[in-house]
């Protein structure tokens, strides 16, 4: 990466993550197709991008495929980027499209329903787990469970919006997330010594 | 609805996972425009051999357009029908010119078609149409021509008996 675009990184740590915003100037270069906007564009949120992916899509190596795919659509899709929304909330919806994607292409939870979802699943582990890091959690769901999670309830997602991202009614996410949620409390609660 | 804050634990636990801000690795941005130069290169290889495959085919078309027109020019034994055609008119106006009223030979028929190819021709050339049009409506005119011709030569041989 460049020396501008390191510059650019550490001018950004005030507002983290998607919420940053980029100069006219910068935005403009990248529209113009200059490499080195782009390049800034990813020190200012590359970071905030693979965060996402790697929540939504559970892995690293696919996070980074994301994360590729994202900021190459970005390139070639800027030119149509007029700025009616800040330009972090963009990336973030092409981030989140991008990993619904990559959901609905595994055939195999394509067309899961919530019961046969969970089902699958190994019964939580009646031993307490006497600590578990926020990101471990989120590995005990299956991958749709995991973004349902994600979205609704650290992305701010409604269900409406789920609803249209994974072309099901609102009643299925409000499923998912019911049994995502009392899974996951199994799994802390007895560490805490709650009931569960 | 259930959400985390029923669980006021677990909503600890999802705060957490949206305050990580794990790093990607370092050389993500060198791969990306990589594959970003390689898909800029393929697709200019793709758009060369898609010119080439257009220029090609416009080749292709415009010599087999040459040949049509060419061959309708040149058919029946590369005849110019059309000056054959005013030759053969030049003939019939002398011969008109030695006959009389009298003399003349009935060839409604075959002048009503002449004047009918010749308003063809006309609209033939009003719009622009293409040699394998009009060659046909040349040839038709000479053999008509031709037909009044022999028609006028007969009437004056018997004339002269």
């Amino acid at each position: 990466m460049n020396r501008s675009a390191d510059a650019e990184l550490a001018g950004a740590t005030e507002v983290a993550g998607f919420a940053q915003d980029i100069d006219a100037m910068t935005l403009v270069r990248a529209q113009r197709g200059d490499m080195a906007a782009f390049a800034v564009l990813y020190a200012r949120f590359g970071r905030a991008c693979y965060g996402l992916a790697l929540r939504l899509v559970g892995n690293a190596p696919q996070a980074e495929d994301l994360v590729q795919e994202v900021f190459l659509k970005l390139i070639e899709t800027i030119r149509s980027f007029r700025g009616d929304a800040p330009f972090g909330a963009w990336l973030k919806r092409m981030t989140v499209n991008a990993a619904i994607d990559q959901l609905r292409g595994r055939k195999r939870f394509a067309d899961a329903d919530p019961d046969e979802m969970f089902s699958q699943l190994a019964a939580v582990d009646a031993a307490p787990m006497q600590s578990i890091d926020a990101w471990t959690l989120l590995q005990q769901l299956p991958p749709r469970a995991r973004a349902v999670v994600v979205l609704h309830e650290l992305e701010g997602y409604t269900h409406a919006e789920l609803a249209a991202l994974f072309g099901q009614s609102e009643s299925y996410s409000k499923s998912i997330l019911a049994r995502a949620l009392q899974r996951l409390h199994a799994y802390v609660a007895p560490a805490a010594g709650q009931p569960t | 609805m259930k959400n985390s804050m029923e669980f006021p634990l677990l909503a600890q636990h999802l705060q957490a996972a949206a305050l990580a801000q794990p790093e990607p690795p370092v050389d993500l941005w060198t791969r990306i425009a990589q594959a970003h130069a390689r898909r800029r290169a393929q697709r200019a290889r793709l758009r060369y051999a898609g010119g080439a495959l257009v220029a090609g085919l416009l080749c292709a078309l415009a010599v087999a357009g040459m040949r049509w027109h060419g061959g309708a020019a040149h058919g029946d034994e590369n005849i110019d029908w059309q000056a054959r055609a005013q030759a053969l008119e030049l003939q019939l106006a002398a011969l008109d010119h030695a006959q009389t009223a009298a003399t003349m030979v009935d060839a409604g028929d075959v002048e009503a078609e002449l004047a009918h190819v010749d308003r063809l021709l006309q609209t033939a050339y009003d719009h622009a149409s293409y040699t394998n049009e009009l060659v046909p409506l040349w040839k038709r005119r000479s053999e008509l021509l031709n037909t009044l011709i022999v028609a006028r030569k007969q009437g004056l041989a018997l004339t002269r008996i």
